[in-house]
């Protein structure tokens, strides 16, 4: 018996709303089909289990950005678990990752801060980039000592190699600040509209684009309020 | 000049000549001749004999023979209409406008004729529209005459390289640079139907009926308006300031059009910051008023009443709110050159669109916005 939540979510949103991106251009390809496979995946499911995951090493990227300073955003996660026909989430992982790149030189080295090596290879004409910034939507890690809300999102990250150069102190991950689940479109649409305004506008103002992106937000989000996050610090 | 009019009635005949060389000095009527051909008479070649050929222009009839007017003749076929010489006509001559010429009420084309038509005719002419002289027809022929003598001139339907073609046609379009790959792609188009000689008509039609009437890479005074978020009156109240983006080539007497890619460049030229982050019908308004501290008059929503409108509905043909609309269900292929066909939630409201042709999402929509109308006494 195929849960009809997730039915409904992989056909509305796997056939609709990757679609609508492909065609925009603006997102590098090959994430996307990767993407649609795992939507599929979960609209057959009969207990309803929800697995999604768009690993690092291979993110979905947003090439065009309508920025003056970021140039690609790329957006990873992985999200494991079960969506109940009560639409109750029980995920045993849940991590969304938005990272934000530049190419600009001078928000690529910092002189005083960066590897001398990172300037003189600029100074050679060596295209480079760096993420400047990272924002994390996690779930709370229920091996943490650390008080944190049930979901929330924050500001670092591990530095990985000298590709991140995170403006961010890398220990500095508070204040973690609740905030509803949300799946990749819910994401993407975020990005979207904060940094591809003028490339996207037409795309997710449209009626339908945004009937797609109520679906994802009542498979999600629709159980949680602010309040019950904020609470779920102190509990 | 030559016309040709097809017609079996000689009282049209009459109201043409009388539309054709109104206002004419003697000089002038005497350089336009107006060739009556009736359609029962061309059976003997003595009365073809009589018609003068190589006509400049061809006008026919909708209702060339009725049975209530020939009776006693064969009605096997039932009537005899301007269509079903057209395709034969067109064979006959591609390098001359040919035009279907009726009167809107007796021109109802069925789904099916109006493809028809689409295929072989320049265009549908009403004779109620020149019956008042408000509109020169004779002024609208020369201008389509003028075109098509430029398409032979360029001699593009005889090459039969397509890079050359293709360069030709950017010549007769005055193509800016930044529009190269949009007019391409419409030009790849014509490839793909599979026509190994194209006629002046097939250019005629490509700029005529797909590049000039679909919105997307020329844009006239009202979407182009409204791509900048502002009301026709003040887009023609600032038109010198996008005099280079105007459409000059083949055609352009026709009506005014401007390449969307130039008026975004000289949009762009103004904009700064963030007005360069988001869509130009948000942030020209504002461009325009720091630079000028002149506030235009912003396009209005005709669903909402709210500003700025985004795109156009093509129903309607008023600007609209893209959250006000949705997507027009083309069955036909589409150049995404061309922007995505809108329909306003009004025309549904107006009857002017069936809402069986809307999915289930956007009837939820449209159910809302409906509710909002009448809550909020609109």
């Amino acid at each position: 018996m195929v849960n009809k939540n997730l039915q409904e979510y992989s056909k509305k949103i796997g056939d609709e709303l990757i679609t609508i991106i492909t065609r925009s251009e603006i997102f590098e390809k090959g994430a996307l089909s990767n993407l649609k496979e795992q939507i599929d995946n979960i609209g057959r499911s009969s207990d309803g289990s929800f697995e999604l995951e768009i690993p690092r090493h291979r993110p979905l990227r947003i090439l065009k950005v309508d920025h003056q300073i970021i140039s690609e955003i790329e957006i990873t996660c992985i999200i494991k678990g079960r969506i109940t026909d009560n639409g109750e989430l029980d995920f045993s992982q849940y991590s969304m990752e938005v990272s934000l790149w530049s190419d600009k030189p001078e928000y690529c080295y910092r002189k005083p801060l960066d590897a001398e090596n990172i300037g003189l290879r600029i100074q050679n004409g060596e295209p480079i980039k760096r993420i400047i910034l990272r924002y994390h939507f996690d779930m709370k890690n229920k091996s943490s000592t650390i008080k944190e809300p049930l979901f929330h999102f924050h500001l670092g990250g591990e530095i990985v190699g000298e590709e991140c150069l995170m403006w961010h102190p890398n220990n500095l991950c508070e204040p973690r600040i609740p905030y509803p689940p949300m799946d990749p479109f819910l994401v993407i649409d975020l990005t979207l509209r904060n940094f591809c305004v003028r490339s996207m506008y037409e795309i997710y103002e449209n009626p339908r684009w945004q009937s797609k992106i109520e679906i994802c937000h009542k498979l999600f989000q629709k159980r949680f309020d602010q309040l019950q996050l904020h609470q779920s610090l102190f509990a | 000049m030559l016309i040709w009019f097809i017609d079996d009635d000689n009282e049209e005949y009459e109201k043409l000549k009388m539309i054709i060389y109104r206002g004419l000095d003697k000089k002038t009527c005497s350089d336009i001749y107006i060739q009556n051909i009736h359609p029962a008479k061309l059976e003997n070649n003595s009365d073809i004999n009589t018609i003068r050929k190589n006509p400049d222009i061809i006008l026919v009839d909708f209702q060339l023979i009725t049975p209530e007017k020939n009776k006693g003749k064969n009605h096997l076929f039932g009537n005899f209409n301007g269509l079903d010489i057209a395709a034969s006509l067109r064979i006959q001559y591609p390098s001359i406008p040919i035009f279907l010429y009726s009167y809107s009420n007796l021109a109802k084309l069925k789904a099916i004729q109006e493809d028809i038509a689409d295929a072989v005719f320049d265009e549908i002419l009403y004779k109620d529209n020149y019956l008042d002289f408000t509109n020169s027809l004779l002024d609208y022929l020369k201008k389509i005459i003028s075109g098509y003598s430029t398409i032979v001139k360029s001699n593009i339907c005889e090459i039969t390289e397509k890079k050359n073609q293709k360069e030709i046609l950017h010549t007769l379009l005055l193509t800016p640079a930044n529009s190269y790959d949009d007019v391409d792609s419409i030009f790849a188009e014509l490839e793909v139907k599979g026509s190994a000689e194209w006629s002046p008509f097939d250019i005629s039609s490509l700029i005529r009926k797909k590049l000039m009437r679909n919105p997307g890479i020329l844009y006239d005074a009202l979407h182009a308006a409204t791509f900048l978020g502002i009301s026709e009156n003040a887009f023609k109240s600032i038109s010198s300031f996008f005099e280079s983006a105007q459409y000059q080539g083949i055609f352009s007497e026709e009506n005014q059009y401007w390449w969307k890619s130039e008026l975004k460049n000289l949009a762009d030229n103004i904009m700064e910051g963030n007005e360069l982050r988001i869509p130009y019908s948000h942030g020209f308004h504002i461009a325009w008023k720091r630079k000028f501290d002149t506030q235009l008059d912003l396009a209005k929503c005709y669903a909402s009443g709210d500003t700025p409108a985004e795109c156009v509905c093509c129903i309607l043909n008023k600007p609209a709110m893209i959250r006000y609309t949705f997507q027009y269900p083309d069955i036909v292929y589409r150049s995404p050159a061309f922007d995505e066909k809108r329909v306003c939630f009004k025309a549904i409201l107006e009857n002017k669109f069936n809402k069986l042709a809307l999915d289930k999402d956007s009837l939820n929509f449209f159910e809302k916005y409906s509710k909002d109308l009448k809550n909020h006494g609109k």
